[in-house]
């Protein structure tokens, strides 16, 4: 009773304080960093740049915040000479406790009232696609436990020193590691979990799952450091061991921080997130395995039933060998490394198997051994939490499994075959997959998925495909069929991007461009059949294509982007320009290596753009919103003092040098580059020789060795040299 | 140096009147010990004295010239050390002396500081930080600003706070030296540093002057109204002003100030508390 | 005169706090010439007067903030405590003032010094020139006047009440956000990215157009006169 008096009197006592006030005003203020100075999540969708920075910035200057306003709360009664008085009426450990306590309802205000601060600020950036639950995790989650953990790290430099100043120290130390050299390790990184995007149309819980497991375990740990300096708490006169001795006698203290630190060091070593797959790339140990001796594989079917609620998925997968060989083999499966294999049973016996600890991009090794027969039926049974890979541990929130979005890829879905051939018939595959009834299951192949059963809100769903991996998405989505360019286009996007998609025109620029390039430079290589998919996808950094579908990135079709002015005078414009790189920047079009040179797939696409709105809208609008726009751009770049006196740029430091680089090859790409295209165009002899040229280009049959498309190969088409396109 | 204090009233702007006509003549040589009750008007009185207040009426003249007209003539005489007060922490003591000599315009200031440094004995501390100093010693740094450069003025209020009892007897000994060729006007609670070393006593309260005279004289006044006697009944006491209480093997001895002493009380010499309670329980009553 | 002027600026410069702000000046001034004056300013070398001129207008709010913390050691509750001590002295208070306002412009100044010498480290080591004459003049053009309006205004302000001189703090910052009118350029910055491009030559020399001279000067005389007046009452 006396303990709940005095830790209401603290807190009161915190709430009048003006430094607690001053913190909480701060920390109230800091989501500011996140638009400004501190923008970890380098990801460009609405909730990343408005919600993921702010939310991350707030935790990791609140957290600061915190923490030394724990130590100048703990140092409060040494500093003003009051411990003999207040030793005097109640423990040292009791005190230290209600005063630390009293800290965490301080942090749950300042977090509430950021959250509420900044709940309107959210809605008017982030626009139709904020989300109200996003909003509640982001916060609570990057900036709200970075408070507690905080406070306890910082409680706990003290209570171990009695220090201010060397707590202090120790602190600051503490925090600046998460900030800097552990800010690439996710389960290290305390203060500033590792988020670097935020999806705005579909969920984000693989994300706030990896952040609350790695916010949870921190804080287990740092309870138990804290624990372990409260026994530490000096008393009767006592030093540090001393203290610790006689805090020791009630072992229950002891205890506790003894299971503390061990179910946080359980938590680190254990962690269900990512795999432990082999850091070295050049490791493809799965990929070189001999395929078996007269073993082929006639066909497999998988069932897959993704549990929403929780992000797992449980599977049956069947496979049909004929096995010739006479004798018992052993058939191996890739397998996501977050999963148990249940059973396995061939021709309905058991059959052995073992997982090995091995693991290479995203797979752990499944070793079933085959019978001796002749048709064999394989049955495995498998299901957990899917790892994603340690390798992009910094960019986690690939596999999504939520209502709103599933991705599961390869050996997500379902143990993929590594060591056994098919026969003629490829890899026949059956895939089943029992969803929430409101999602739509979109396979990243040319064939469509069939809804065969709907029960109790949850709805089967069938496709067949082949090969031995696939790749499948699903979602809250929205399909409209488009007819362009001689194919059916399915254009498939979330449904809460609708407003920003109709704002933009979507549709109509999808037919426009579709309908444009197929006529003026061909049809794309991945449609298949007649048709092709779009799937605008969660935030994944890029797009690829492939089999019938090609994957576009939510990241550009956000509002920010479609407003932006660098890609087009209108939203409907910059939509044409994403969906021009369908044509010129996907796969092997363009050399990814050094995102510095002018000849990137931005300025073709740039160019073929500016050709579709001239189309559009007339000469006059396109020289006035591109061309114009193009030779001002490019005026002010020949102005620019390292164009002008290069010898400058080379005496700055290499990363200075790359960063200023870096600044100018925007408008390189962006404009100087459409406009040398169209000085070509005039060189070639007009818009037909040029649209020649550049179906020659798209169509043309690239080098396996060196597949890319280059500036020379451009000129060499055109008949031009380098020197002839300098704009002077 | 002489103060002359005439019909000096003051009432702050939230409407406390501190002084009612207060009138008061002060000659040196001189040590005056100011004594009142917390709220008489002591702190104000000086405040009006050192310039740092203007009175809502009446007139303080120094040497015959209205302190209001002579300021800094005034001020160039003054050393003054107010109740509460801050010193620049980030300086050392003798960098503070050295600074408010400067401000004082003393020419020698060097031989001033440690002159100064040496009457409070910092001399140890002269290099040390203010922040770093106790609460006596602050109040000690506080003292020798007032005595830089010997003025012929010293306006000391309650100067003897958080000195322990020796510091305080070295220092009432020092003020009372300094005042053999100056006016000293001190200000304080502590009846026995009054009685030790003032020349004269002002008793103030509710912004009048009470008394004006000597320790003697005060005793005298008191004279016959101080008895002491044995504890029984305290419901007959009621009315006395107990000024000790001892507890004895034979019960309680009582020490009290009545204008009547009671029958069962025997009457005993006064000392300078007793008349200075018998002085302001007086004053209350009526 | 010259003891008080000593021990003003020794309290005010021998500290962490002083320190602290020297950080702070150090690491943003590093940041502004590291990100912007780095890519030059209206196509001007990095080292050009108008790139400089940038420069320290971005650092005009720092150098403000810097200058109006300095009068709040005269405005503190704990520097009004020790008033009831140095307001007991002879010296006329007017001239105290005046002195412990050099002090703290010498302090201000001091503070532009040091953003001056950084950015000249950062030419020297990046481009391996430093030409400190023709910094001068967009350095007493845009700092100087700077300082000392802070340095009046905060002080008219403290006067008035010591709270006034934190709010006080922000002007530069709505200065760098609010469309101020042409002559005020210095100000928000726009003067150094608008004016060369007007030249019609790549590196334009250094000039300051009258109204801008003007209105400069305007700041520079009045922050004198308010940080010389008294005002108050006993």
């Amino acid at each position: 009773m006396k303990a709940v008096k005095y830790f209401s009197y603290e807190v009161k006592r915190l709430m009048r304080e003006r430094p607690a006030l001053l913190v909480i005003i701060l920390s109230v203020l800091s989501p500011l960093a996140g638009l400004t100075l501190y923008r970890p999540a380098s990801a460009g969708t609405m909730m990343s740049v408005y919600l993921a920075n702010p939310a991350l910035a707030g935790g990791a200057v609140s957290g600061i915040l915190f923490g030394a306003l724990t130590l100048y709360e703990l140092d409060r009664t040494k500093r003003k000479r009051m411990e003999a008085l207040t030793d005097a009426a109640c423990p040292p450990t009791d005190t230290a406790l209600i005063r630390t306590a009293a800290l965490l309802p301080i942090a749950a205000a300042a977090l509430m009232l950021t959250m509420l601060v900044w709940l309107p600020v959210s809605f008017f950036k982030i626009g139709s696609v904020m989300d109200l639950t996003n909003y509640c995790l982001a916060y609570l989650l990057f900036m709200g436990l970075a408070l507690p953990s905080a406070i306890l790290a910082a409680s706990a430099a003290y209570q171990f020193t009695r220090r201010a100043d060397l707590s202090f120290v120790l602190f600051a130390a503490f925090a600046g590691s998460s900030l800097t050299v552990w800010a690439d390790d996710w389960q290290l990184c305390w203060l500033n979990p590792c988020v670097w995007a935020l999806s705005d149309d579909f969920s984000n819980f693989r994300i706030f799952r990896s952040v609350a497991y790695m916010r949870l375990t921190w804080l287990t740990g740092l309870a138990g450091i804290w624990t372990l300096s409260w026994i530490c708490v000096r008393r009767r006169g006592k030093g540090i061991i001393g203290s610790a001795l006689y805090s020791c006698r009630r072992l229950y203290r002891p205890a506790a921080a003894l299971l503390l630190l061990v179910c946080y060091g359980i938590g680190y070593a254990a962690q269900p997130i990512v795999d432990h797959s082999d850091p070295d790339p050049e490791v493809m140990t799965f990929a070189e395995l001999p395929y078996l001796d007269g073993i082929v594989c006639s066909g497999r079917t998988a069932q897959v039933c993704p549990d929403t609620s929780d992000g797992t998925v449980d599977g049956k997968a069947v496979y049909m060998f004929s096995n010739s060989s006479g004798r018992e083999q052993t058939a191996a499966f890739g397998i996501n490394p977050g999963y148990t294999v249940y059973s396995a049973k061939a021709n309905g016996e058991d059959a052995a198997f073992s997982v090995g600890g091995h693991q290479e991009f995203n797979e752990a090794m499944l070793e079933v051994a085959v019978p001796a027969e002749g048709d064999v039926e394989l049955v495995v049974e498998y299901g957990g939490f899917p790892q994603e890979s340690s390798g992009f541990s910094t960019h986690q929130g690939y596999t999504e499994i939520s209502e709103k979005y599933i991705c599961l890829q390869n050996a997500a879905l379902a143990p993929r075959l590594l060591n056994v051939l098919p026969d003629e018939g490829g890899y026949p595959a059956e895939i089943e997959i029992t969803l929430p009834e409101h999602m739509t299951v979109i396979p990243f192949c040319a064939s469509e998925a069939e809804r065969i059963s709907a029960n109790d809100g949850m709805a089967v769903w069938r496709y067949e495909d082949s090969g031995t991996g696939g790749i499948l998405y699903a979602g809250d989505y929205i399909c409209q069929n488009i007819e362009a360019g001689g194919i059916d286009i399915q254009f498939y996007y979330g449904r809460k991007h609708r407003e920003v998609m109709e704002t933009a025109g979507a549709s109509e620029a999808v037919k426009t461009v579709v309908d444009y390039c197929t006529e003026h430079y061909g049809p794309l290589s991945f449609g298949s059949g007649g048709s092709l998919k779009l799937i605008q996808s969660r935030v994944y950094g890029g797009g690829y294509a492939g089999g019938g579908a090609s994957l576009l990135d939510e990241e550009d079709f956000t509002s920010d982007n479609l407003n932006g002015s660098g890609k087009g005078a209108a939203p409907g414009e910059v939509m044409i320009h994403e969906l021009v790189h369908q044509w010129w920047g996907l796969a092997n079009m363009f050399d990814p290596s050094d995102s510095t040179d002018p000849w990137s797939a931005e300025g073709l696409t740039v160019y073929t753009a500016y050709r579709i709105v001239k189309e559009l809208y007339g000469a006059d609008y396109a020289e006035k919103y591109y061309t114009e726009q193009w030779r001002k751009e490019t005026d002010d770049y020949y102005l620019n003092f390292y164009v002008r006196e290069p010898e400058y740029l080379d005496r700055l430091p290499e990363d200075k040098r790359a960063e200023i680089t870096g600044a100018l090859s925007h408008v390189r790409q962006y404009c100087e580059m459409p406009l040398k295209i169209l000085k070509a165009e005039k060189l070639v002899g007009g818009e037909e020789a040029m649209d020649g040229i550049l179906s020659e280009l798209f169509s043309r049959e690239p080098d396996p060795a060196y597949p890319y498309l280059t500036y020379q190969n451009f000129l060499d088409a055109c008949g031009l040299k380098e020197e002839d396109l300098e704009l002077g | 140096m002489e103060i002359s204090i005439r019909d000096l009233c003051m009432t702050y702007p939230n409407g406390k009147r501190a002084l009612n006509g207060l009138s008061l003549e002060l000659n040196a040589p001189s040590l005056v010990g100011l004594l009142g009750p917390n709220g008489a008007g002591k702190s104000t009185l000086m405040k009006l004295l050192v310039t740092a207040l203007t009175p809502s009426s009446g007139t303080i003249l120094a040497d015959g010239r209205a302190v209001a007209k002579t300021e800094r003539a005034l001020k160039s005489q003054l050393g003054y050390l107010p109740q509460e007060f801050g010193l620049f922490d980030e300086l050392t003591v003798a960098q503070f002396l050295d600074y408010m000599a400067a401000l004082k315009g003393l020419r020698d200031s060097k031989t001033a500081v440690r002159k100064a440094i040496g009457a409070v004995g910092l001399e140890e501390k002269k290099k040390t930080r203010i922040r770093a100093l106790s609460g006596g010693q602050r109040q000690r740094t506080g003292i020798a600003q007032a005595l830089l450069g010997d003025p012929p003025l010293l306006i000391l209020d309650e100067p003897t706070v958080g000195l322990d009892p020796e510091e305080r007897i070295r220092f009432r000994n020092l003020f009372s030296q300094t005042a053999q060729d100056r006016l000293v006007l001190l200000s304080t609670h502590i009846i026995e540093d009054v009685q030790s070393v003032c020349d004269r006593l002002v008793v103030i309260d509710r912004g009048r002057i009470l008394f004006s005279g000597t320790a003697e004289q005060l005793i005298r006044n008191a004279a016959g109204h101080v008895g002491v006697f044995w504890e029984h009944d305290t419901a007959r006491e009621r009315g006395l002003h107990i000024t000790a209480r001892v507890n004895t093997s034979r019960g309680v001895r009582c020490r009290a100030v009545a204008d009547e002493l009671p029958d069962y009380a025997e009457p005993d010499e006064p000392t300078l508390e007793d008349a200075y309670l018998y002085l302001i329980s007086g004053e209350a009553h009526r | 005169m010259g003891k008080i002027f000593i021990y003003e600026c020794k309290r005010l410069l021998c500290n962490k706090f002083f320190f602290g702000i020297l950080l702070i000046l150090l690491f943003y001034g590093r940041q502004v010439l590291n990100d912007i004056t780095i890519m030059g300013v209206s196509h001007t070398a990095p080292f050009s007067a108008w790139s400089f001129g940038d420069y320290l207008s971005r650092m005009i709010p720092v150098l403000w903030i810097a200058t109006l913390l300095f009068l709040t050691f005269f405005t503190s509750p704990a520097a009004r405590r020790v008033s009831v001590l140095t307001d007991a002295a002879p010296m006329p208070p007017r001239r105290y003032e005046a002195v412990r306002c050099c002090a703290a412009l010498a302090a201000s100044v001091l503070t532009a010094l040091v953003c001056i010498a950084e950015a000249a480290v950062f030419y020297g080591v990046y481009f391996g020139r430093c030409d400190i004459g023709s910094l001068t003049a967009p350095a007493l053009v845009t700092a100087l006047p700077a300082i000392m309006f802070a340095l009046g205004s905060g002080r008219f302000l403290g006067q008035i009440n010591e709270r006034l001189v934190y709010i006080w703090m922000a002007a530069p910052l709505a200065a760098a956000a609010l469309p101020l009118p042409g002559a005020m350029g210095i100000w928000n910055g726009s003067f150094f990215t608008e004016y060369p491009l007007l030249t019609g030559s790549t590196e334009p020399a250094f000039a300051v157009p009258a109204e801008i001279a003007a209105v400069q000067c305007a700041f520079l005389v009045c922050g004198a006169v308010m940080s010389v007046c008294r005002f108050g009452k006993k």
